[in-house]
Parts: C-alpha cells; structure tokens; sequence
C-alpha cells in the first residue's frame, strides 16, 4: 500500500511528461532508447501528417472529433491549431474566397485550405499520432520497467 | 500548384491526391515504431520487429481492400435489385 503511494506521484509526472511531448515519459523513467524511438515515431507521424495536409488538418472548432485524438500527441496539436486559425483563418496567407453555404449564407474560406484526401490523410496521420502518445503515456505511467533496456 | 510555390507544413502538398494511397506505408512504419518500443521487453531485434509488424499491417489492410472490392464488385451485383 506504501509502496503505490510512493510510486504513484512518480507514475503521473512520467504520464504528464509524455503527453508535454512525446517520449519525455520514458525518458523520465530511464528508459531513454525507448522514449527516443516514441518521439519518433509520435513527433514523425504527426509531422508528416501536418507536411501531407498542411495547418489545416488540426482543427479544434470544425474537425471537433478528429481532435480530441490529435490532442493525444500533446500542446504540438494545440500550437497547429492556433497556426490554423492565425495563418488560414485569419488570412494572413493565401487568399480568402467566397462560399456559399448549403442555407445560402456566404462565408469565406482560405484558398490555402486542404480538401479531399490529402486533407483526410493528414488528418488521419495527426490523430493517430495523438492515439499512439497516449498508449505510450499510459505505458510510462506504469513507471521504471523492471529489466529497462 | 507547382512544388516552388508549396509552402510546407501549411499548405496541403501538391500532388498528393494522385499517390495518396501510398501514404499508408509511412503511416503503419510510424504505429508500429511507437507500438513496438512501448511492447517489447528488451529492444534487441527492435528494427526488424518493427519492418515485420509494418508488414503485416499492410498486407492486412491489402487483404481488407481486396476483400471490399470482391463484395462491392462481384457480390453485391449478383443480389436481386429489389
């Protein structure tokens, strides 16, 4: 009973460390190749998700689903949504066009926008990025592997 | 777009549409590279855990999509219409 109290405390700054950025679980706990080959393989997917389908593939207010998982991989998938909304939406690139909406409203949209699949492969790419950070900050929370590599 | 006027990591990449399905490849490499170093115990043999994971994953996903295509394209069309 001690002993998880004590362990406990330890438990959760490795699982908040990993989520701070991914792979930091690990290293905390002293399993340091494993933590490296997590920041690859989360800080990569997410990286290329963002190269494949641009600022826009993170969006917190319109893809609300798809973010909560993205939101896995930490404050990266909070600080692509902020570039979302100040470099797309605000328009400071690319180019703002008119849409009209199905009720006949019009709003505008950024010309730098993804659409299709490039756009749903970026998206996928992030959120499972997300996805796998928390299975590895879940596996940190465990704390110091006993035989740790 | 041409690849001179791509701004990475904010505009989509150009050209992507045509070749998106080979996405898949880096995207099972990236799971099984977090999967296996959180699963194995020891990390000796971790590459080559990793290539033979990448590939089952892909040749599952294959084996989905040829599976769909024989439902949608041979199955489904031999049902009565109504």
């Amino acid at each position: 009973m001690s002993e998880d109290a004590e362990e406990s405390p330890l438990a959760l700054t490795a699982g908040l460390l990993g989520w701070i950025w991914p792979g930091l679980g690990h290293l905390k706990n002293g399993d340091g190749r494993r933590g490296r080959l997590v920041m690859l393989g989360v800080v990569g997917l997410f990286l290329m998700g963002v190269l494949i389908g641009g600022v826009d593939c993170v969006d917190r207010k319109e893809d609300g689903l798809w973010f909560v998982a993205q939101a896995g991989a930490g404050p990266i998938a909070l600080v692509t949504d902020a570039a979302n909304t100040y470099l797309l939406k605000g328009g400071r690139v690319g180019e703002m066009l008119p849409l009209t909406l199905p009720n006949g409203s019009v709003s505008q949209v950024n010309s730098f926008r993804g659409v299709g699949a490039v756009n749903d492969i970026g998206t996928l790419f992030t959120a499972m990025a997300g996805l796998m950070n928390v299975v590895a900050l879940l596996d940190a929370m465990r704390g110091p592997r006993k035989a740790a590599s | 777009m041409n690849l001179l006027a791509w701004m990475p990591f904010v505009q989509p990449m150009p050209g992507a549409i045509h070749w998106w399905w080979l996405l898949i490849v880096p995207m099972v490499a990236g799971v099984s590279v977090v999967w296996k170093a959180i699963r194995m115990p020891s990390l000796e043999r971790y590459w080559r855990e990793v290539g033979f994971m990448s590939a089952q994953l892909l040749l599952g996903m294959v084996a989905l999509a040829a599976g769909l295509m024989v439902l949608v394209r041979v199955v489904l069309p031999l049902l009565p219409a109504d």
